[in-house]
């Protein structure tokens, strides 16, 4: 898988570059709920907690919340 | 250098010292506004921040599809069902402190794998435990922000606890924000320790007590790219060190059942990348996300999220969405071990460490009721998911699927209000 | 919720209040808020004979001057900095130019009338220590109309607010100031005129918060001889500012929005890179017709679709 990730990283810089300022006054559309990193917390939080309880990966995203012992 | 050049130089460099000297303007004479202008530090302060309580309460239905009897050797066919409580509440006290509390109830009843085996023609078919395992877990976390101008800080403490295992864990984060908020940098830590005690003897021959640490690390950056597009990245490290087997399951080796042992080191990297953007014409976003998952037990994973947020009537959302995963298996599993293996040997069977992909289809509605309630940020949501595993979900070849993987839906319904 | 509107004449401009909420709550809030407007007036209008402002305007030449209360000291404090920011273009002493420039009359005065009114004018010259203002020579004055309606926009969302509305809109004559934005979070929408053509739109700019000002030389100006005279006088020279057609800016508080375009007015061509330069949510028209600032980009109707619109009343 490693060229997907230098794909990745490669657009992850490009996209960077190409970021234009955005006054504060401007961001009314960002604010809006389908424009938030989680539309709804709460099932943001147990879908999270499913598929850590079914799947090997490790969900990302931050720290914070503990184990469990998930069967 | 010409003339006309230097001139032209100087002429920059003059505009920049106004540039520098004038953006102290404005602040000066905002400044000298707010001893004029009751309420004006807190609004400018507050303006992307609601001053407001916030509560929200979801309750969802999982339930695992039952197996199908050709792969079920011994055992109940039914599966898992998760009934779960969860409420959140959200303080703010005073200008620059927020308070969070989370707690959640799940009941679980059903059915698991506890071991697989082969059968006559030598395909792994699995022996589920009894329909009788009925199970309860409570879960607290409690946090603290410090809100500051450009910058947060949290710190968060939470346990969870279960019949059999119980876990204490404490986090910290700073996120700062640079660029006008453009650009928002990210990092944490985190530490859990856990203590599982298998009381329930009839699948577990051994009640001893085990521990398990887990430290986590994570850093990651927020970019809003144009006023209609936000993007973000994020790292995360986590290790883990102690118990980390699954004292409810067993493995067949050489015809023999022994104990599911699992290294007592893991060390898991995960590399996770989020975009949202907004059509204005059309009044949808788009979310796509991309996970990248890697670990010391040789699983490899990747995830990948694509989904469609469609405004109608300017209070109903939809929402259809797609989420395909993939994952290698553990250097250490098997279906199961035709041949004998020595008793300390690491070997597991669970299939969630086995090699498989896994494609769901998940939809959800959100109408704001807001307006009507005249109450901020109240909201009522619906989403159902069905989630499918199997060998022909994932991106190589798998000779045998393991018989135990589920496939689930999930039905739930999230009510949030403000006040 | 329901939109509630109310109109009244204060300051000498037409006003307009327009708040969401309960009727009743709403009609109580317009009262209060029209009985800050009505407090102002009579405590910085020059025209009137009780006025604290006449009374500081009549101590001038008077060594012991005036003590002032808290908010008159705050917004004296206010004209200090802004003085001093904009490097001596805002100066509320500046007000005796009325004396020699008469825009109904279409008067356009010698340059001797002028240069002899400029000794009387000039920040510096004032006295202003704890609390005590001191004009020290007759004919001093000092002139509050340039940001007093600015103030009161921002006074009176201010005080929407403390009385419990959370989505309104403060309209002092074109001195804007949002209470908040419409409660389903969509802005207000507010027309700028074209400077040239001042019955069309030139763009539409949306404010969520904050306040809104906008100066051109169209109001209240006159034109003598085919030569323009817009109404915002240079203090250093007691002539009109010349160079910017019209501004207007968006800021977290209408006073400074109107303390904004005021100096940019007075820098005339260099006005609009100043506000550039700054950081400013601007939008201005050069003497040329060039459009520019941070806003432009957001304007709607420029150009072709500008001819055919006309400028909405009030923002809607």
């Amino acid at each position: 898988m490693k060229p997907l990730h230098v794909a990745l990283l490669l657009g992850l810089s490009a996209l960077a570059s190409a970021c234009q300022h955005v006054d504060p006054w401007e961001r009314n559309l960002l604010a809006r709920p389908d424009m938030a990193w989680e539309t709804d917390e709460i099932a943001a939080t147990q879908e999270q907690h499913t598929y850590f309880s079914k799947e090997a990966a490790m969900p990302g995203g931050g720290v914070g919340g503990g184990g469990c012992g998930c069967n | 250098m010409s003339q006309k050049k230097r001139r032209a130089r100087c002429e920059r460099r003059a505009a920049q010292r106004a540039a520098r000297s004038g953006r102290g303007t404005l602040a000066m004479l905002t400044t000298s506004a707010l001893a004029l202008i009751p309420g004006l530090a807190q609004r400018a302060a507050a303006q992307s921040r609601e001053n407001n309580w916030s509560i929200a309460y979801g309750y969802s239905m999982y339930s695992e599809a039952s197996l199908p009897a050709s792969k079920i050797s011994a055992g109940s066919r039914e599966r898992y069902d998760i009934d779960t409580h969860a409420f959140k509440l959200a303080a703010p006290i005073g200008g620059h402190i927020s308070l969070g509390l989370d707690v959640t109830y799940e009941k679980m009843t059903g059915a698991s794998p506890w071991l697989i085996q082969s059968d006559l023609s030598g395909d792994p078919v699995v022996v589920m435990t009894g329909a009788s395992i009925e199970d309860a877990r409570t879960d607290v976390l409690a946090s603290v922000t410090y809100i500051g101008e450009k910058s947060r800080t949290t710190l968060s403490g939470g346990a969870s606890m279960e019949d059999d295992y119980t876990a204490i864990n404490f986090g910290f984060g700073r996120e700062k924000d640079f660029n006008q908020k453009a650009t928002t940098f990210s990092w944490g830590i985190g530490f859990s320790t856990d203590e599982i005690d298998p009381n329930d003897t009839s699948f577990n021959p051994d009640p001893t007590k085990h521990h398990k640490k887990t430290g986590t690390f994570s850093l990651g950056f927020a970019q809003v790219i144009d006023r209609a597009s936000v993007a973000q990245s994020s790292l995360t490290l986590q290790y883990a060190d102690g118990f980390l087997s699954d004292p409810y399951k067993l493995v067949s080796a050489g015809g023999i059942n022994r104990e599911d042992i699992r290294p007592g080191t893991r060390t898991q990297v995960s590399w996770l990348t989020r975009y949202r953007r907004h059509f204005e014409r059309v009044h949808g976003s788009l979310h796509g996300d991309y996970q990248f998952s890697w670990d010391t037990w040789d699983v490899k994973a990747h995830v990948v999220e694509l989904g469609w947020h469609q405004e109608l009537f300017e209070l109903l959302s939809l929402a259809p969405s797609l989420r395909y995963y993939t994952q290698s298996q553990a250097k250490f599993y098997a279906p199961y071990f035709a041949l004998g293996l020595p008793a300390e040997r690491d070997a597991s069977s669970d299939y969630r460490l086995s090699p498989y992909g896994a494609l769901s289809f998940k939809l959800r509605a959100d109408l704001s009721l807001a307006d009507w309630l005249r109450v901020p940020e109240a909201r009522v949501g619906v989403q159902y998911e069905r989630y499918m595993s199997g060998k022909e979900f994932a991106l190589g070849s798998i000779s045998r699927e393991n018989p135990a993987l589920v496939d689930f839906s999930v039905l739930m319904v999230t009510l949030k209000t403000g006040f | 919720m329901q939109l509630q509107r109310s109109t009244f004449k204060a300051m000498g401009s037409p006003c307009e209040l327009r708040l969401y909420g309960d009727p009743a709550h709403v009609a109580d809030v317009a009262r209060a808020a029209q009985a800050e407007i009505t407090r102002l007036e009579a405590k910085y209008s020059r025209y009137r004979d009780d006025s604290l402002a006449t009374r500081i305007n009549r101590s001038a030449g008077d060594p012991a001057g005036v003590q002032v209360d808290d908010e008159t000291a705050r917004l004296l404090d206010y004209a200090a900095t802004a003085w001093r920011e904009s490097e001596g273009r805002f100066d509320v002493t500046s007000g005796i130019l009325r004396r020699v420039w008469n825009f109904k009359a279409g008067r356009v005065p010698a340059r001797a009338e002028v240069e002899a009114l400029l000794p009387l004018i000039g920040w510096q010259k004032v006295g202003w220590r704890s609390s005590r203002i001191v004009l020290p020579q007759r004919g001093m004055e000092i002139d509050f109309g340039g940001y007093v309606k600015e103030y009161a926009a921002d006074l009176v969302a201010a005080k929407c607010r403390e009385l419990g509305l959370r989505h309104g809109l403060v309209d002092l004559g074109g001195d804007l100031a949002a209470v908040g934005p419409h409660p389903d979070g969509r802005p207000w929408r507010i027309g700028v005129r074209d400077p040239r053509a001042p019955e069309r739109a030139l763009a539409q700019l949306a404010l969520f918060a904050g306040g809104v000002a906008t100066s051109g030389d169209y109001e209240r100006c006159m034109i003598v001889d085919g030569v323009r005279y817009g109404h915002i006088l240079d203090p250093r020279s007691g002539f009109p500012a010349r160079g910017l057609a019209s501004v207007s800016v968006i800021a977290s508080a209408c006073l400074v929005a109107g303390t904004l375009t005021t100096c940019a007015m007075l820098r005339g061509a260099h006005g609009g890179a100043w506000l550039d330069a700054l950081g400013a949510a601007a939008l201005y028209v050069e003497e040329s017709g060039r459009v520019g600032g941070g806003l432009a980009a957001l304007a709607r109707n420029r150009g072709a679709a500008a001819r055919e619109q006309r400028v909405p009343e009030a923002p809607a």
